[in-house]
């Protein structure tokens, strides 16, 4: 057999490499990344909200998480409104006014939702992550 | 040989990659929206492609019409409507100023083409289930006997109104509600402003009832309507252009009483809130028009909305009945996407010849 030639035996003869290097691990990691990235833009649950953002007598007033569960009473110009976050959800629990059109509107979950009690003076929006639709039509 | 490309490109394009992605899902498009509280609702004022200092000083405006509309038009306020109704049964006929007689010229119209099924006469009525108002909503149904009397003390808009005279023959008893109707034609005339500031791509919203105009930068404007008995949307509709999506629901002004639910939506013919549908969905070029039409076929229901949607020119309807089934004409079926699923029950009808 013909002699391998100096390049194949400079292959087996060069000193051993890793296998796995710090760049493949750092572009398996960005690759995975991007994965979960797309996966999160392309099929995940579209339009929900992150937080709320309640408004009393127009004024931005505080911020609610939707991930966390909770119930919050509010002061508004005629009494206590309270406010309930529930699985990703958001809604008027109770409120001070005669009609209760606020209570009636129920949960909100959709970037961009609102609900409000007008007589109260608080407005809840849900707000953050992609919002789905440029109006409510209800 | 094998050949592999160099570890740092492959990191490079990836990075690029990653950076694009999150890049174009962050970058906000150029939309402004103001928020105010009129004629007994939330109004939003949504504008694209315009500076932050046009978008708010339009708005300013659209809020100032607004409310300047909401004054003029109370029909229980010291407006020009108050003032007429304060003067119903002082004499036959009682003249109408100018800027109010175009409504009741366009009112009339529709009140006529309706069948009465959407009329602005049956003002006291409305007074008398009082839903107009948060404070003085009741917590029964007004006794039979006013209802009575107050169905008796009114006439059909189209009867009444005398559009070459600008006279109107308001007896005793009687009062002009234009609810229904008035918040349509503010948010026509809300999108005239918008339009004469040189705004070309903006959404008026009044409580849920809007007109788009232009479009959201590269895609149409996406509208949600209400799911009106569970949660969330029901449709989403892409609108561009110049068109107006109002709903007619009974899911959020009503009481219980007793067991059962009284909303918002009075029939005039018999004076108690109409039976036939859950919900309405009307579009139409015009917001004002496509406000009364809601209303006039969630009061004309399942059975009887073709063909007052015929009369009417209406084309574009989606009603739910109250077993859930919706009914749709084919021109809105085209165009609507429904979101629940298992898909709802549809029913698709073609209108009747007017």
């Amino acid at each position: 057999m013909a002699d391998p030639g100096p390049e194949t035996t400079r292959e087996h003869s060069a000193p051993a490499r890793p296998l796995i290097r710090a760049g493949d691990i750092l572009i398996v990691l960005l690759a995975a990344g991007l994965v979960g990235a797309s996966f999160g833009a392309f099929w995940g649950p579209r339009g929900q909200g992150e937080m709320a953002l309640i408004s009393v007598d127009r004024q931005p007033a505080f911020e609610l998480m939707l991930d966390q569960d909770s119930t919050v009473d509010i002061q508004g110009r005629i009494g206590t409104s309270t406010i309930m976050v529930d699985g990703g959800r958001i809604r008027f629990l109770d409120s001070p006014c005669p009609g209760r059109y606020c209570v009636h509107s129920g949960w909100l979950q959709r970037s961009g939702e609102v609900a409000a009690c007008l007589p109260n003076g608080i407005v809840v929006e849900v707000i953050g992550g992609e919002r789905e639709y440029d109006a409510i039509n209800l | 040989m094998r050949i592999r490309p160099p570890s740092a490109v492959i990191a490079g394009l990836s990075a690029a990659l990653l950076a694009m992605l999150i890049g174009g899902c962050a970058r906000e498009p150029e939309v402004g929206r103001t928020r105010f509280e009129a004629m007994g609702t939330l109004v939003e004022v949504t504008v694209y492609g315009e500076s932050p200092e046009t978008t708010a000083s339009a708005s300013a405006e659209v809020e100032a019409l607004f409310h300047e509309l909401q004054q003029r038009w109370d029909p229980w306020g010291d407006g020009e409507l108050g003032r007429l109704n304060a003067a119903a049964g002082s004499a036959p006929e009682l003249p109408v100023a100018a800027d109010l007689a175009g409504l009741f010229d366009r009112a009339a119209v529709i009140s006529r083409n309706s069948d009465g099924l959407f009329d602005p006469a049956v003002g006291a009525l409305i007074r008398l289930w009082a839903f107009s108002s948060e404070e003085l909503l009741p917590t029964a149904p007004p006794d039979a006997e006013q209802i009575q009397q107050a169905l008796a003390a009114s006439q059909p808009l189209y009867q009444i109104w005398q559009p070459a005279t600008r006279k109107i023959r308001l007896g005793p008893g009687a009062a002009i509600d234009l609810g229904g109707f008035a918040k349509g034609v503010a948010v026509d005339m809300a999108i005239d402003l918008l339009r004469g500031r040189g705004i070309d791509h903006a959404i008026v919203n009044a409580g849920g009832d809007l007109r788009a105009i232009g479009r959201h930068g590269d895609r149409k404007w996406r509208v949600g309507v209400r799911d009106p008995r569970g949660e969330g949307v029901l449709a989403a509709i892409d609108v561009e252009g110049d068109e107006s999506v109002f709903t007619s629901g009974d899911y959020e002004r009503y009481f219980v009483y007793q067991g059962r639910r009284y909303h918002h939506i009075i029939d005039p013919r018999d004076g108690y809130p109409a039976q036939g549908a859950i919900s309405v969905t009307v579009i139409h070029r015009e917001a004002g028009v496509a406000d009364a039409a809601a209303t006039a076929l969630f009061v004309a229901g399942a059975q009887d909305w073709p063909r007052i949607a015929a009369n009417l020119g209406i084309s574009q309807v989606m009603l739910v009945d109250s077993s859930g089934t919706i009914h749709m004409t084919p021109e809105m079926e085209a165009r609507t996407w429904l979101i629940p699923d298992p898909k709802p029950p549809v029913n698709i009808q073609r209108l009747p010849a007017p």
